[in-house]
């Protein structure tokens, strides 16, 4: 399937920008001193995006309550890609937005460490009534809306005023594919004009101690919180969009890759160090200039990744040279996305 | 090649109404209406008390699955429901993907947050710390059995479920909006046929909001009745927890005239909408919901007043009802008076992200016996010009007919149907 890429941003804890275009570096920002002593032993980092709170378009305190980091990073992004692309109601009325979340837990120290001591103080309770009591005071009323998982389609529609057809993926970081693959059947079927695509990452506690385990290396593994989008239309062939997107079916092994002659292979998601070697034993092979993974560089992106991966392909696009994005989830299916002139 | 519609060729759930569309039949007819006082933990102290449970003898069906299955279904029962679900029409399921190409094929499943087994945690952990409740869980998802224990993320658990036990498809995506999760699954399951990507798709759900855990988080939220759920009722007074999980079987026209199938029912359109308004709550004005209705009804080709019955989202709560019938009344127009609504969660509750498949395989039964399901919890209605019907069924041909799921967070999703058999 093909679609027009017409816009991109993404945000990450060094990087800001709504163009795609690869912004200055900030600060590395890691969570609290507390957090960081638990995982002291895991040899790992948490990589926090750095939000200023005097940004003219940071959500209004009364949302903060329920608003996660990354989400307000998506929040903030999406409101200056809209003002940077003047999408208008072109996107507003007859766009569709497609939001992939690769995590759902909240942030554990608001959420869990309430219920976690109601329940440490679960054994003491006389009866029914008085458990019921102690796990009530622990359980947030929030926490249907917080952990209800839509938080950024639906924030992002109240500040975009968007009104048109939106849902949102839960997997792993290969939910963005997902969203993707969607957003082209939407625009083929013509039930949508725009398809706007991105998700989030939250680093916490949970996803670290689920993707450690999940790779089962935690020599220099990092969690990074990050947020990417990005716009696509229907392709047409005399289009003058900087990119389209080929996006290739799902395949269960890495023969196929021959099959397209670029530059660059970009790379992301859950490779074991034995599936890295082989990926650039291929590569060597293929006459690739490089093959680059962007989880080696940043740490797991999750759902943001793909975005990522995106913009430095288009960069490289700018530049006359081709690429390939390739994402492998934690199931081992790879997703192999060609960008290409448009 | 692209279809127009998605043909429904099999629809089947377990839901408090029971197991299957001949159960699910009976109980509509019957007026059954689930609400019992919890059994699946003690409510002591809580201001509510009752929900709709699966009654169905369950454990018959779980001990057919393999042992490193059992294991999540004792403390996952949305895994269990969903499990029970697909075990109770596994030979036709395995027969019909295994006459599909794999790469034509995919599964769309709306779900709700994880199932924290809190409790169960509990006994495991040790050391109460906010880190070691994360811990436990990790380890849980990667030490519940065998082929289980590859489960990297708790949603991708039951389409693994299916892939391992059932047959495999090209991919799973797990949609999660709340209350609008399966139908929305069914929406975007039927636009992937739409499209020409994929010939069978199976779209649906599992959700249960029964445990402490949820129950209680939803009771201080507000959105629960302490009595009777009665939709579009003046004196609705909040939802009544239900559960359910179940599948639709979606398929291209291609796929029917090659296996000389003859579907009683295509979905022929889908709408969705965000509110823009507020995530804590609808918009009032119910303008959200108006426009899934007319990108919906724009989609099937049909006008509006063709419409015979709609299956509303009606959660008895005080935000939605009210806004959710101004919306249909103006949509629908003058023609009003001929077009019936209801909901019919005061008989099965509020499943949440099954909430979709629920009322999908309500709708889909209702239209299959003429049977237009009545507002059963009826004492003093909401004025509309819309024919809302007074506790007693009624038999009424449905050509067209259309259902209504919104969610927290102002996602809204409505899917017409086409009876083929008129």
């Amino acid at each position: 399937m093909l679609a027009t890429l017409t816009a991109i941003g993404f945000w990450e804890s060094e990087q800001f920008s709504a163009s795609g275009q690869l912004g200055p570096s900030a600060s590395l920002q890691t969570n609290s001193a507390r957090v960081q002593r638990q995982f002291e032993h895991l040899n790992a980092a948490f990589r926090q995006i750095q939000l200023d709170q005097n940004h003219p378009k940071y959500p209004k305190p009364s949302d903060l309550k329920i608003l996660r980091s990354d989400t307000i990073a998506a929040l903030i992004l999406c409101q200056e890609m809209a003002e940077l692309y003047q999408w208008g109601p072109s996107f507003t009325e007859n766009g569709a937005l497609f939001v992939a979340n690769s995590n759902f837990i909240d942030d554990d120290v608001l959420d869990f460490e309430g219920i976690s001591l109601a329940i440490g103080q679960l054994q003491n309770a006389p009866d029914q009534a008085s458990e019921n009591k102690l796990f009530g005071s622990g359980v947030s009323p929030l926490l249907p809306l917080r952990t209800l998982t839509n938080g950024a389609q639906s924030f992002i529609a109240q500040y975009l005023s968007f009104f048109g057809s939106s849902t949102t993926y839960g997997s792993t970081g290969i939910a963005t594919v997902q969203a993707l693959h969607d957003a082209c059947n939407f625009l083929k079927i013509g039930a949508c004009q725009k398809a706007l695509v991105g998700g989030g990452h939250f680093a916490n506690l949970f996803s670290f101690v689920n993707n450690c385990l999940l790779i089962s290396d935690t020599e220099g593994y990092a969690e990074a919180s990050a947020t990417s989008f990005f716009m696509l239309e229907p392709y047409h062939p005399e289009t003058k969009a900087p990119a389209a997107l080929h996006i290739v079916e799902h395949i269960d092994s890495l023969e196929s890759l021959s099959q397209h002659q670029v530059d660059w292979l970009f790379y992301g998601g859950a490779f074991t160090p034995a599936q890295d070697q082989e990926l650039h034993k291929r590569c060597g092979q293929l006459d690739y200039k490089e093959a680059f993974s962007w989880f080696t560089h940043t740490g797991n992106l999750g759902a943001a990744e793909l975005g990522m991966l995106l913009a430095v392909a288009v960069n490289w696009l700018h530049a006359g040279q081709t690429a390939i994005v390739l994402l492998k989830d934690a199931y081992d299916i790879f997703e192999i996305i060609k960008v290409q002139k448009a | 090649m692209s279809s127009t519609k998605a043909y429904i060729i099999d629809t089947h759930t377990i839901s408090p109404l029971g197991l299957g569309t001949s159960e699910l039949l009976a109980a509509l007819q019957e007026k059954k209406q689930a609400a019992t006082l919890i059994e699946q933990f003690d409510p002591s102290g809580l201001a509510q008390s009752h929900a709709c449970e699966v009654a169905v003898a369950q454990q018959k069906w779980l001990d057919q699955l393999p042992t490193e299955w059992q294991d999540v279904a004792t403390y996952d029962r949305k895994f269990a429901l969903w499990a029970i679900a697909l075990l109770s029409q596994q030979q036709m399921l395995k027969e019909i993907f295994a006459n599909t190409p794999t790469n034509r094929t995919a599964l769309f499943l709306g779900l709700g947050a994880n199932a924290f087994p809190v409790l169960r945690i509990a006994k495991a952990v040790e050391n109460y710390s906010a880190f070691g409740l994360n811990e436990a869980i990790a380890k849980l998802n990667y030490n519940n059995g065998h082929k289980a224990n590859s489960i990297f993320n708790h949603a991708d658990l039951y389409g693994a479920y299916f892939q391992q036990e059932i047959a495999e498809v090209a991919f799973c995506r797990n949609l999660m909006t709340a209350c609008s999760s399966s139908t929305q699954a069914i929406a975007f399951g039927a636009a992937h046929i739409m499209a020409g990507q994929a010939d069978l798709v199976l779209a649906g759900g599992t959700d249960s909001i029964i445990n402490q855990f949820a129950y209680i988080s939803f009771g201080k939220l507000g959105v629960l009745s302490p009595d009777q759920c009665r939709p579009f009722d003046v004196g609705r007074n909040g939802t009544i927890a239900g559960e359910c999980a179940g599948f639709t079987l979606l398929a291209s026209e291609a796929f029917v005239h090659k296996n000389n199938l003859k579907p009683k029912a295509a979905l022929i359109g889908f709408g969705n909408s965000m509110d823009a308004y507020k995530i804590t709550a609808p918009d009032p004005s119910g303008a959200g919901v108006e426009r899934a209705l007319r990108s919906a009804i724009e989609m099937s080709g049909i006008r509006a007043e063709q419409i015979d019955y709609i299956n509303a989202h009606g959660t008895g709560t005080r935000s939605n009802d009210e806004a959710e019938l101004r919306a249909i009344e103006r949509v629908v127009g003058a023609a009003a008076p001929h077009i019936f609504v209801s909901s019919t969660k005061d008989r099965h509750g509020h499943a949440i992200a099954a909430a979709g498949i629920q009322e999908f395989h309500v709708l889909t039964t209702c239209i299959l016996a003429n049977l237009i399901a009545a507002n059963l919890s009826f004492s003093n209605p909401l004025q509309t010009n819309l024919q809302l019907p007074f506790r007693e069924n009624k038999t009424h041909p449905i050509r067209y007919a259309l259902t209504n799921n919104f969610a927290f967070g102002g996602v809204n999703c409505s899917l017409v149907l086409e009876n083929l058999n008129i």
